[in-house]
């Protein structure tokens, strides 16, 4: 459908709109003019991403002047699925705008044309042929360059996606490596500025990469056609032309319309320099699924420091000291030109400039004199460096060894007082300190260094004391903690010390400062007036739009109380009580017996999952579990999960269904979607709520109730819910899935915890289902599910499926506004008095 | 997958040194043959034994044994003649190992417990047994339980663990604590698949050390089995982090394991627990998971974290922190659980690949490269654009072209016809017709007129296919009526099963309001009734049945006369005359049991169930 928004042609891909989706491009729009930033929170499964890009898209091809769309996910799932989507928004775009061409979707795949591109392994092949038959079958929108005049969009748009070296390499011997590490290191040890040069003066000296040699020789006129390029696609145009794709998108990142890629490389300071520096302030930065964005901030600027890290630093120490004594003796000239150069700045000396392809280590939120002054003398020789950052850590070590002895135990300093005392110990200066980042990627950069990750631990000392020095003075936004941490042979510690961050506006300060607009949007954002404070910004728009639906699709459901009515918590107290355990084990085989296909629980932590499934097979929980489910549980390691995870599909695939046991802080909670069969319930046992005794969070809390005046206990129980939100509202995809969110804890009925929940989530919750026992659960549970078996009805879908007629009545020139024939249950308060005054 | 040939040489047997062949078609030693066909099973000596020995049962009961130069070699003839022998077995259309074959006799003892454990297990069952075989003396218990042969066989497979190898993801391998064990084939097996020290220990100690038993007997009496079930309340203790928490804050008795599994316990503690060195053994040999080696693609779309894990920096998308310390109190029994139920999920979903000592974990990382159906639906929204289309294609479809059932536009123009579309199937091209014009009754007489025809015609070809055969190929086009008149009689048909016919909520509905002393009465007498005219009709069949149908026929009629009494004793309200016309349908079916009855009396059986002809 093509409508007009406010004054603004937009592109929709679909003959009919939901009306929230209609009102989120709406205050997109309106944030769009103003020129600020907005945060949106739109429930699950009412297509929030195709709403963003059509908006987005149709504003750029508007205002020519708008600058780029910079969209950002947070996993390569997520990222290749935004592709997708924007593909079908361009292909409609095009079809709306150049009607005599014929669509791509028809003439391009021509035989042949989706031919294996991996070469070597046959999973790939099979993967893709079967991509092939699909695409054929659902009529997907056409990826890669566009074959039509126009170009993609109907106005030559190019699109891209940037990843890991990983996920983009096609040098058949570098991708046999598998870990991101290892690709990393081959690739740089193939196209390292130094490595280039020592192979023109002799060639077949050293080994480069083909793709890369061949890229660099067509330099400048490496341009890539119009399109959309998935990752798929860019490794086949890479192919094709024997370019290193890799390298391509790094540098048609500058021409490109819209860019898809991972958070970090916006808030990590170290990687976002390498690509972000260059974007325009005019750009419209987008993130996605941005619930957590205040922990990704603070993440990105902590650093931790253990013992092993620092044996690891004296190693890598040990190994550059004679590194550059190896390199006086054979190349002294290249040691005095960075001497040259550090004496210079670090501008001048061209390390933030660096070429795209080495590494640079650079970091977005140092100090502006670092940038701008000379390195200062006394660590501008190599090997008086070396000699600096050995004193450094052997006082980290003197300070770890002290936590872990007798005398130690938890401690926590300001920054200020660490400081002191490491300069006191080691009559160091604070000023070195500042640049000990800069002085050592530039001392790994002289010496040709190409396996960086290496040098990590080194990397984060240095990160750490620049930081440090950095921010020692005014308010304290970081904080030391050290503990003697227990590990997992009793009797041994694993002392740490952690640099914590505590203000999250910290990471996330320069891209508000620098790009017009930042669009965070999520399913989750409630509630949505503590994220400004959080991250220190003044949206222009903030909304929180509702859920129009035909029918309930949702049934939340709080049980308090067990069968035997004892009431069930996760609260410290009670959570080792005989009765807790069994309530919610005999809670869980009830549920499970009930429900068809996937069931998805979480609990609130590892630990208390580890210990809760261990009781449970004891008593025979488990046991009796796996009579009516397949029972798959989360582990600590990634590549189990994911196997797990993908049996888990399976067997809801294709059987009586499975029980996923998760929680609700890890990895599966927040990149993975249980719709339809996959989830028809999920079970949060407790309130998710982060460890109080935590130092690093009591560091934080404190830090945000004086300065923000946030109180502890509200950011505790937003924290807690927004966890829980996000756990449940994985269960729904689109308006026809439906689910069930079970909450089992006695400390949800209460208003402070309730109140919290998304604002779509609260529209189902009635108060017939929020002081439940779990055999009143269950009856609730079979008479849901009885109700959503039915098929859709057509009018009722209608009726929330707005047509373009209805769009148009909609527009504010004419104030006349209608949400269809009725029935659509809009809770909205603007929205049903406006529907009220219309039919009045 | 594997060679032709393979050979190993120094090999002796009967003091005779030479060179073992194993080709396609058996083994070679010297000029002595085994082919495939004739080895039974095959052993080798545990790794304790200086000898590397192999031991060959053959058919017949014969056996060979071969010594080996070494350890490799007898390690890689095992698991060569494994795959022999498994290769050969799964040609075989079931593996002989674990069926129990339904129809053997049990011995007294057997049938006495199964029958007993049934009978505890069903309440319905009970009800019957009580008032046919104890109540009424109606039927005996042979007989009884003759008609639930079944079900006796499935109990007393159940009971003695012989279940039907993978046919149920319930885990065998978790045996009770006290009390009488029994091992069956099945358990030993996911024993085996689900604890690896076990199978380890077994592959090494048995038979040479210990005999099949002893082994079993030291499992069941080892800590390794007792610490595997867990002790009860370590969460509390798990969580006050060392301190006594206050179970009896509540003036409960803490909940602790039963006596009987306390002394279990502690018999074992003193005793030589082989299998945990064998544990932790393994646990040393298996390195932590190598992540460089496993692959790019675990999983489909959305479910592969790895994806996003190992290629990007991971700290930062790893999900919020919570802070909380890991469990270090209760010596890693949480993550052996969870890895205990990481296994038994592979050994369910990749049963043929799940065999004593293998990597479950390498078994289910063949599983992303199976394709399943809708595989593109499970991207992270990788259906969100079908799913949209779809929904807005049915919002948009006019009503001939929507398709209510699956809640989408219909593709073509066609749908399967059933009874309940056929309305909106033909409505639009029929509005035009001039059958406005006729009423009702001309209708149904036209209807009526039409059925005749078509029933003559068939009959007719019926009989002139019967009479000649070689005629089957060539239908007379006339035989059928035209299909306008088809259409027309199945609508009506239709219409007329539309109007009877009630909606399930209104029956109900209805059902609701009847006393629930009634509704319980009524299925109690409608499984009697059930089962007495199961009796009956089988008894029919037999010869030499006329005592026992006779006892039958009597219960019926005892039976019949109560439900007649309770009939009558309804009051003449509403849902008395409901609740009356519900005994009817019970009563009916006795009647024409006795009809039955009364017709074949004396001939000792009629023919068995109702045929066509008695219905009309």
């Amino acid at each position: 459908m093509r409508f007009n928004l406010d004054g603004l042609e937009v592109f929709f891909p679909y003959d009919r709109i939901y009306l929230e989706q209609h009102q989120y491009m709406r205050c997109l729009k309106q944030s769009l003019d103003a020129g600020g930033h907005c945060l949106l929170e739109m429930p699950t499964g009412t297509g929030k991403t195709v709403c963003l890009l059509s908006l987005i898209t149709s504003y750029q091809y508007a205002n020519p002047s708008a600058g780029k769309l910079i969209y950002c996910t947070r996993t390569v799932p997520e990222m290749n699925h935004v592709m997708e989507e924007l593909a079908t928004v361009l292909d409609y775009r095009a079809r709306m705008l150049h009607p005599e061409e014929p669509s791509e979707v028809e003439i391009t795949r021509p035989s042949g044309d989706m031919e294996d591109i991996g070469g070597t392994a046959t999973e790939r092949s099979s993967k893709r042929a079967r991509k092939v038959y699909r695409r054929k079958e659902s009529g997907k929108a056409p990826m890669g360059p566009s074959s039509s005049r126009a170009g993609a969009g109907g106005s030559g748009v190019l699109a891209l996606c940037l990843s890991s070296r990983r996920n983009m390499c096609i040098h058949e011997r570098v991708m046999a490596e598998s870990d991101r590490e290892a690709v990393d290191s081959a690739c740089r040890s193939m196209t390292a500025s130094w490595v280039i040069e020592a192979s023109q003066k002799k060639p077949g000296s050293m080994e480069t990469c083909a793709y890369y040699d061949n890229f660099q020789a067509a330099g400048e006129s490496t341009s890539m056609p119009s399109g959309v390029y998935d990752l798929d696609e860019l490794q086949k145009w890479g192919k094709s032309r024997g370019w290193c794709p890799y390298y391509l998108t790094r540098q048609a990142i500058n021409h490109a319309n819209i860019l898809v890629f991972n958070y970090q490389y916006m808030l990590d300071p170290k990687v976002a320099k390498l690509v972000s520096k260059e974007l325009g302030a005019e750009s419209i930065v987008v993130f996605d699924e941005a619930h957590n964005i205040d922990s990704v901030c603070i993440e990105a600027l902590s650093v931790t420091i253990n013992d092993r890290g620092l044996e690891q630093a004296t190693r890598s120490l040990g190994r550059l000291s004679s590194e550059v004594s190896r390199l006086k003796a054979s190349d002294s000239q290249r040691l005095q030109q960075e001497y040259q150069n550090l004496v210079n700045g670090l501008i001048d000396q061209g390390l933030i400039q660096a070429p795209a392809n080495d590494a640079a280590l650079a970091s977005n939120v140092l100090d502006p004199d670092v940038l701008n002054e000379a390195v200062p003398g006394n660590i501008r020789r190599a090997e008086h460096f070396v000699q600096f950052m050995r004193k450094v850590v052997e006082h980290l070590k003197t300070r770890l060894r002290s936590v872990a002895g007798p005398t130690g135990g938890v401690r926590s300093e300001t920054p200020l007082a660490f400081l002191h005392r490491m300069t006191n110990g080691t009559s160091l200066e604070t000023k070195p300190l500042k640049f000990a980042y800069s002085r050592l990627s530039s001392l790994l950069r002289t010496l040709q260094v190409s396996n960086l990750d290496d040098y990590n631990a080194l990397t984060d000392i240095a990160d750490f004391v620049s930081l440090l020095a950095t921010y020692s003075e005014g308010v304290a936004k970081f904080a030391i903690i050290m503990e003697p941490n227990s590990s997992a042979i009793p009797g041994v510690t694993d002392p740490v010390i952690q640099l914590a961050c505590l203000d999250s506006s910290l990471a996330i300060a320069p891209l508000f400062k620098r790009f017009g607009s930042v669009i965070i949007t999520s399913g989750t954002l409630s509630p949505i007036d503590l994220y400004p404070k959080l991250l220190q910004f003044e949206p222009c728009i903030s909304e929180s739009l509702s859920m129009s639906t035909f029918r309930p699709c949702i049934r939340p459901l709080v049980i308090t109380r067990g069968s035997d009515q004892l009431a069930v918590s996760t609260r410290y107290e009670d959570r080792g009580d005989m009765g807790v355990v069994r309530n919610y084990g005999a809670m869980l085989v009830e549920l499970c017996s009930t429900i068809p296909d996937g069931v998805v629980a979480f609990f609130t932590s590892y630990s208390y999952m580890e210990s809760l499934i261990s009781e449970w097979d004891a008593i025979g929980i488990l046991r009796e579990l796996t009579k009516s489910k397949l029972v798959f549980i989360e582990t600590k390691d990634v590549v189990e999960t994911t196997l797990a995870l993908d049996n888990y599909r399976r067997a809801c695939d294709c059987g009586r269904g499975a029980v996923f046991l998760s929680v609700a802080r890890g990895k599966v909670s927040e990149g993975i979607n249980f719709d339809r069969h996959y989830g028809r319930a999920v079970i949060i046992f407790g309130v998710p709520f982060q460890y109080t005794l935590s130092h690093v969070l009591r560091a934080r809390l404190e830090y945000l109730q004086t300065h923000y005046q946030i109180r502890e206990q509200d950011f505790l129980n937003f924290d807690a819910l927004r966890q829980a939100s996000q756990c449940v509202g994985r269960v729904i995809r689109s308006k026809t899935d439906y689910g069930l969110m079970i909450l089992a804890d006695s400390r949800y009925t209460r208003h402070d915890k309730r109140s919290k929940l998304p604002k779509w989530i609260l529209q189902f919750m009635d108060d017939s289902c929020i002081n439940l026992s779990t055999d009143m659960a269950i009856a609730h549970v079979k008479s849901f599910l009885r109700l959503m078996g039915q098929p859709v009805d057509q009018e009722a879908l209608q009726s929330v499926l707005l047509t373009v007629e209805e769009v148009i009545r909609m527009n504010p020139a004419r104030p006349t506004i209608s949400a269809g024939e009725g029935g659509a249950m809009i809770m909205d308060g603007q929205n049903s008095a406006a529907i009220a005054s219309s039919s009045a | 997958m594997q060679v032709d040939e393979k050979r190993y040489s120094q090999v002796i047997f009967q003091k005779q040194s030479g060179e073992l062949v194993l080709t396609e078609t058996g083994l070679q030693f010297g000029t002595w043959q085994i082919s495939w066909t004739q080895l039974v099973k095959h052993q080798v000596s545990p790794a304790s034994y200086p000898k590397a020995l192999l031991k060959l049962v053959l058919q017949g009961e014969t056996n060979a044994t071969f010594q080996l130069s070494n350890r490799t070699d007898l390690e890689q003839i095992r698991k060569e003649i494994s795959i022999h022998l498994q290769q050969r077995s799964k040609k075989r259309p079931h593996s002989e190992v674990a069926i129990v074959t339904y129809g053997a006799p049990l011995d007294a003892t057997a049938t006495a417990v199964t029958r007993a454990s049934l009978l505890a297990a069903h309440p319905s069952l009970r009800q019957q047994h009580a008032y046919l075989v104890q109540e009424t003396c109606t039927l005996t218990e042979d007989e009884f339980w003759e008609t639930h042969q079944h079900l006796l066989q499935e109990e007393h497979a159940r009971i003695s663990g012989l279940a039907q190898a993978g046919r149920s993801s319930f885990m065998q391998s978790r045996l009770p604590t006290s009390g009488r064990i029994t091992l069956g084939v099945e358990e030993m097996r996911q024993i085996f698949i689900m604890y690896p020290a076990v199978h380890k220990a077994y592959e090494e100690k048995v038979p040479l050390e210990l005999s099949d038993e002893q082994f079993w007997r030291k499992y069941l009496e080892s800590e390794y089995f007792h610490r595997d079930r867990g002790r009860l309340g370590t969460v509390a203790r798990n969580h006050a982090n060392g301190e006594e928490t206050n179970n009896n804050k509540n003036g409960k008795k803490p909940s602790g394991p039963s006596m009987e599994e306390q002394d279990a316990r502690a018999a074992a503690v003193g005793t030589d627990d082989f299998f945990s060195r064998y544990a932790q053994k393994l646990q040393q040999e298996q390195k932590p998971l190598d992540h460089t080696k496993v692959g790019r693609r675990l999983a489909t779309g959305q479910f592969d974290l790895a994806s996003t894990l190992e290629t990007e920096r991971g700290h930062l998308l790893q999900g919020p922190k919570d802070n909380h310390p890991s469990n270090v109190h209760d010596d890693e029994k949480g993550a052996r659980v969870i890895a205990k139920y990481n296994r038994h999920w592979a050994m369910v979903l990749h049963p043929d690949d799940a065999v004593a000592g293998a990597d479950l974990l390498n078994v289910a990382r063949q599983s992303p490269l199976q394709v399943l159906p809708d595989d593109e639906d499970a991207k992270w929204g990788g259906g969100v654009h079908r799913e949209m289309q779809r929904l807005v294609g049915f919002a948009e479809a006019t009503e001939e072209e929507a398709n209510h059932a699956d809640g989408r536009k219909a593709d073509d123009a066609y749908e399967p016809l059933s009874l309940k579309n056929v309305e909106a199937y033909y409505s639009f091209k029929q509005s035009g017709n001039n059958t406005t014009t006729e009423t009702s009754e001309e209708a149904n007489e036209r209807y009526k007129v039409f059925a005749n025809t078509i029933l003559g015609n068939v009959n007719a070809l019926v009989q002139e296919l019967v009479a000649d055969e070689t005629k089957l190929t060539e239908l007379p086009p006339t035989c059928f009526p035209p299909p306008k008149l088809g259409r027309e009689l199945l609508s009506a048909l239709t219409k007329k099963m539309a109007a009877d016919a009630r909606t399930d909520s209104a029956s109900l509905a209805m059902v609701e309001q009847l006393p629930s002393e009634f509704r319980e009465k009524l299925q109690i007498y409608f499984r009697r009734c059930s089962e007495l005219l199961r009796h009956f009709f089988a008894l029919r069949q037999m010869k030499n049945s006329g005592e026992k149908l006779a006892r039958i026929v009597l219960g019926m009629e005892t039976f019949y006369r109560e439900l007649d009494t309770m009939r009558k004793s309804f009051p003449h309200t509403d849902a008395g005359n409901m609740m009356q016309k519900m005994c009817l349908p019970l009563m009916d079916q006795l009647d024409w049991a006795f009809k039955l009855h009364r017709e074949g009396s004396g001939v000792g059986g009629g023919g068995g169930f109702v045929t066509v002809e008695e219905i009309y």
